[in-house]
């Protein structure tokens, strides 16, 4: 299921029942190479609603990662504004930063990044260890179908496994933000399915605002809304009236 | 540049901090060696030098008075070559400025200089003359020491009369390098020195004209068989002065000054090896790991120049050079910084050890040796790196290096582990992967802290050794000898003088102890039942009476003589009638300090079939009326030689720190040298290794301090357990260097105070901490985005 893009400059203005839980304002983001200067992000706003799932596309280069990144209070903007409820996240020191993360975000990486010296089930216990409001360790191994392998160590799983390892450390701590950035990009298929199902699944039933970097199309199809990114600018955002299952599409 | 060299370059700086780390450590090993093998050499080839110009004797003795006619006889015993007669006597000097007497050697010499053995340097001034027979050349440190000069003028009591001597001369001699009084540890040169007086005006002085009581021989070189005819020599030497009061002939290596000098060359030559070797370990450890590390970093670089054609000899060659540029840039400060304390140690041994000229020997040999054992190391450590480089192939270093694989360790399966937090079980589980590499960190750390203990030891013993000593043994504020034993009346007369309160009478006579073909010569002390001034103790410290049969000796005279608690020794008395007794050994005593032998005062008056004569008397004194007391013993004519404590302790508290507390200073330095070069190596490399999930962490919401912990956790881990088996590395290390102290001077006691632990802990978890907190700063500028876009 393909959308057209067009050129329009769009902003997501529409008003929700929910309110709006990330609020992005003119962020740009400038990187500065020796003489060359490379616009990774210009004057981009978008506003992220309560328990969405949202699919950020756009070509290599577009700038999805770094707009994911600041927003996961990972990167700082050069200019502009990003709250995250009434947290001004571009005014954030260092450690603040990292709070944030720790209390409401949860990551999931395309390379899964998870500790080799601790097995499953600890990797996930890593993270509840130090969250205020966890899931059992088990229960979110349960949850990724993997409560029979929780004693494996990173090094004993196939990259799908690992993959959902790190999807149950991120939901673990029941965040109020899932970001992935290509959560797919490193496996198969079948398991690429799998590990959507599983994201979906965290959305529905935690409610948790989810986020999505992907250059595959196909998966825009199970988002509420799809963002659209191109030379570091949102060019379109369209709302799905129809939410698929990943076994409704394919690519 | 070729590109590889290229590659060198750009590795080097990358590798700069680890790499200067193991070069430091390098520059101390280098430092250390070239130092203590330079000042080695150069205090024995002046040693050498000065005994053969000034024709030091092989052998000497001592006697009561023969004439003069007796060095022919002398001189036709088979193998010796030359001999030179003297009168020496000792005699309490009065010094311009100092308060308490002073003790002089007054040394005969010939009016006319003339070449001798046993000759003098002259430093400054002039040679004495006939026409001037109070004029005295006197040595240089005592000299220095009381700050006197060609011209001065000094008191001394000579044979009951007292003279005023001027100075005309300064000089010194290869006999009094090490210028100790007798009986003495440490020098103590105010109130010690040697003068040189022309041998009329002495021998007049002491009645001695046309007699000596003092003969020292040069042997006939080339002889082959140079120990038997030693032997041969000190016998017929010792037949023949029997007759005239002969003290026993001895050897260069019985001989005070050169038995010092050689004990301290002795020394310097087993800390010259073995502390490099520790440092030279620890660098081949250190370059091991770096270049390991960074082989399996390069993996995939090593497998391209592979593919590219470069041949594993050339790529291994590459890695080669890391460890050579590493260790020449450690190697040439440490040569420059190693001669130059060299100079700084040679300076220091010049206070202690004096001869016309000691300057440092840069050696090439020490330099050459110092490079190529310190380049071969290296070598070896890099080779052991390199073979994993040969191992390579191209094709397999296009391929990730094969996730690493953990497992749970047999700890964590016990129960404990349930308890520990999840952070905490990483740290063991990343040990638990290397275990060789943790075990080599905690061998190294804990030589570093070994060293620390062994140096603090070094301290803590010679500091117990003297408390035991001055507390327990002698307990006297003064020691008086007499020029003659006297009657036991005498000590009224010393109960009398100001400021007295306890005065107790001994007795000590010239012995030679025999045991089968050992023997010594030994004062042997006549000491009262209820003496409380000098006291004798046992292993364990406890104060011991002398038995009233028999002898007792210190434990280390028993065991040159070969006895023990019940044996017979032959007892020959070398003072007047020269009594021949078998006596039994009755008890053994353990005083760290010198030798000893002690018999009950009433049984050796009876031994020697005499009323109670005394030598001398211990005091208590008062040290309100000390000055006044000093004045008066200084013009008692009785009186040859006076030792004071406060005196002797101020000494010897003045050399500790001066050269003991440098040295264990810089020792201390070296050893957190390796510390740190251990630590910071170690977290670099977990760094390194791990920088990517410390990073993943960070992006997890884990604050800077949460994983400071755990990458110095895994550190701070061996550190502590380090702790524990450097202790007992120092102690083996100091236990090891105790019969290397075991001496007939001194003997150091395996005993630590609580410093030698104490400081070993604070330095060495100071050098970590600062070490950890360099690699710390790191953790500021990881890098959380570029982590999420790399793969493992
Ligand atoms: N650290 C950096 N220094 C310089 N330029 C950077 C840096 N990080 C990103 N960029 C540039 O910013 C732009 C956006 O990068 P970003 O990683 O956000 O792209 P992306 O949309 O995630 O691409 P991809 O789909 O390939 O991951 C790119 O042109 C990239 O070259
Ligand atoms: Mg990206």
């Amino acid at each position: 299921m393909l959308h057209p893009s067009g050129g329009i400059e769009a902003h997501p203005t529409t008003a929700e029942s929910t309110g709006s839980v990330f609020h992005v304002h003119k962020v740009s983001k400038v990187y500065r190479v020796g003489e060359v200067e490379v616009h990774a992000l210009r004057e981009v706003t978008l506003d992220l609603y309560q328990g969405e799932f949202a699919v950020l596309l756009g070509a290599s280069g577009s700038g999805k990662s770094t707009l994911l990144n600041i927003l996961g209070g990972l990167d700082r903007p050069t200019s502009g504004e990003v709250l995250y409820r009434d947290h001004e996240l571009t005014r954030a020191d260092d450690a603040q930063l990292t709070l944030f993360r720790r209390e409401h975000v949860g990551f999931v990486f395309q390379f899964y990044n998870l500790i080799p010296s601790l097995t499953a089930l600890e990797n996930v216990a890593l993270v509840t260890e130090i969250a205020a409001h966890p899931l059992d360790p088990t229960e979110a191994l349960k949850l990724v179908g993997l409560g029979h392998r929780r004693d494996h160590f990173p090094s004993q799983m196939s990259g799908g496994e690992q993959q959902r390892v790190a999807i149950a450390r991120a939901v673990a701590k029941r965040p109020d933000v899932l970001l992935c950035d290509e959560p797919t990009g490193a496996l198969d298929y079948a398991t690429g399915k799998l590990v959507l199902e599983v994201l979906q699944l965290v959305n529905r039933e935690l409610g948790t605002i989810t986020a999505v970097i992907t250059h595959n199309a196909a998966i825009a199809g199970m988002a509420d809304r799809v963002i659209r990114i191109s030379s570091g600018a949102i060019v379109e955002v369209h709302r799905n009236e129809v939410k698929l299952q990943p076994s409704e599409f394919s690519w | 540049m070729k590109p590889i060299g290229k590659i060198l370059w750009r590795d080097l700086w990358h590798l700069r901090g680890q790499l200067t780390a193991a070069a430091l450590v390098v520059a101390c090993g280098v430092m250390a060696q070239v130092c203590m093998h330079s000042a080695y050499i150069s205090l024995k080839a002046t040693q050498e030098k000065y005994y053969d110009r000034y024709r030091f004797a092989a052998v000497f003795a001592s006697l009561k008075r023969a004439p003069e006619s007796l060095a022919g006889v002398i001189g036709a015993l088979p193998g010796v070559a030359q001999v030179r007669t003297r009168v020496i006597v000792d005699a309490t000097l009065d010094i311009p400025g100092l308060a308490e007497p002073a003790s002089g050697r007054l040394v005969s010499i010939p009016e006319r200089q003339v070449p001798m053995i046993n000759d003098i340097y002259l430093r400054r001034g002039r040679y004495i003359e006939a026409s001037q027979p109070d004029g005295v050349l006197i040595s240089e440190v005592f000299a220095q020491a009381n700050k006197l000069d060609v011209g001065d003028k000094l008191g001394a009591i000579l044979n009951g009369r007292r003279r005023e001597l001027t100075v005309v001369g300064i000089a010194l001699s290869p006999e009094y390098i090490y210028e100790v009084g007798p009986g003495m540890l440490f020098p103590d040169n105010r109130r010690f020195g040697v003068l040189w007086m022309g041998r009329e005006s002495l021998a007049t002085a002491f009645n001695m004209q046309g007699a000596f009581n003092d003969v020292s021989l040069t042997l006939t070189p080339h002889s082959f068989n140079k120990g038997a005819e030693e032997v041969e020599v000190i016998a017929g030497l010792d037949r023949l002065l029997s007759a005239y009061g002969g003290l026993g002939a001895y050897d260069r290596k019985d001989q005070l000054s050169n038995r010092f000098l050689s004990d301290e060359l002795a020394e310097i030559r087993v800390s010259a090896t073995y502390i490099p070797a520790i440092f030279l370990t620890v660098a081949v450890f250190l370059i091991y790991i770096v270049l390991s590390r960074l082989v399996v970093m390069q993996r995939t670089q090593i497998g391209l120049l592979k593919a590219f054609g470069y041949s594993s000899a050339s790529v291994a060659l590459h890695y080669l050079k890391f460890s050579l540029v590493t260790v020449l840039s450690g190697l040439l400060p440490g040569l420059l910084l190693g001669l130059y304390l060299g100079q700084l140690v040679t300076n220091l041994y010049q206070e202690y050890f004096h001869f016309p000229l000691l300057e440092l020997v840069v050696s090439p040999e020490v330099i050459l040796g110092a490079a190529l054992v310190n380049l071969t190391g290296a070598c070896a450590g890099a080779t052991a790196a390199a073979k994993r480089v040969a191992a390579i192939t191209p094709a397999e270093a296009m391929r990730p290096e094969a996730p690493t694989n953990f497992r749970a360790g047999v700890f964590e399966r016990s129960c404990v582990a349930v308890w520990l937090p999840t952070s905490a079980r990483m740290i063991l589980r990343n040990l638990a992967r290397k275990p060789w590499k943790a075990l080599l960190t905690v061998l190294g750390i804990g030589i570093a802290v070994g060293l620390m203990m062994v140096t603090r030891f070094m301290l803590d013993a010679v500091d117990h050794m003297m408390t035991v000593q001055f507390d327990l043994v002698q307990r006297d504020d003064v020691t008086i000898l007499f020029h003659e034993p006297r009657a036991a009346s005498a000590i009224f007369g010393i109960r009398q003088l100001p400021g007295v309160s306890r005065a107790e009478p001994f007795r000590a006579v010239p012995v030679r102890l025999r045991h089968e073909h050992r023997s010594k010569q030994i004062a042997l002390t006549g000491l009262a039942n209820d003496s409380e001034l000098h006291q004798i103790i046992d292993s364990q410290l406890r104060v011991t009476k002398v038995p009233a049969e028999g002898l007792m000796l210190t434990r280390k005279l028993g065991e040159i003589l070969g006895v023990t608690t019940g044996d017979n020794l032959t007892l020959e008395v070398l003072e007047g009638s020269r009594q021949i007794r078998q006596v039994a050994v009755a008890g053994l005593s353990d005083e760290l300090i010198g030798i000893g032998a002690y018999m009950d005062a009433g049984a050796l008056a009876q031994l020697l079939g005499e009323d109670n004569l005394i030598s001398g008397a211990r005091l208590r004194v008062d040290p309100a009326y000390a000055e006044t007391l000093f004045s008066r013993l200084k013009r008692i004519p009785a009186v040859s030689g006076v030792a004071i404590r406060s005196a002797m302790l101020g000494s010897v508290k003045q050399i500790i720190d001066r050269a003991f507390l440098q040295v264990s200073l810089v020792e201390m330095l070296f050893a957190a040298v390796i510390v740190g070069g251990m630590v910071y190596n170690s977290v670099r490399i977990s760094l390194s290794e791990r920088g990517n999930e410390l990073a993943s962490l960070r992006v997890l919401g884990f604050t800077q301090r949460e994983i400071m912990v755990m990458l110095m956790g895994e550190q701070a881990l061996l550190t502590l357990l380090a702790i524990p088996v450097g202790m007992v590395m120092g102690y083996g290390m100091s236990a090891a260097l105790v019969p290397i102290f075991d001496r007939e001077m001194f003997r150091i006691p395996l005993v630590f105070g609580v410093k030698s632990f104490t400081y070993p802990v604070i330095a060495t978890l100071v050098a970590a901490m600062l070490s950890a907190l360099l690699v710390a700063r790191r953790l500021r500028h990881l890098d959380l985005i570029a982590v999420l876009k790399t793969r493992e």
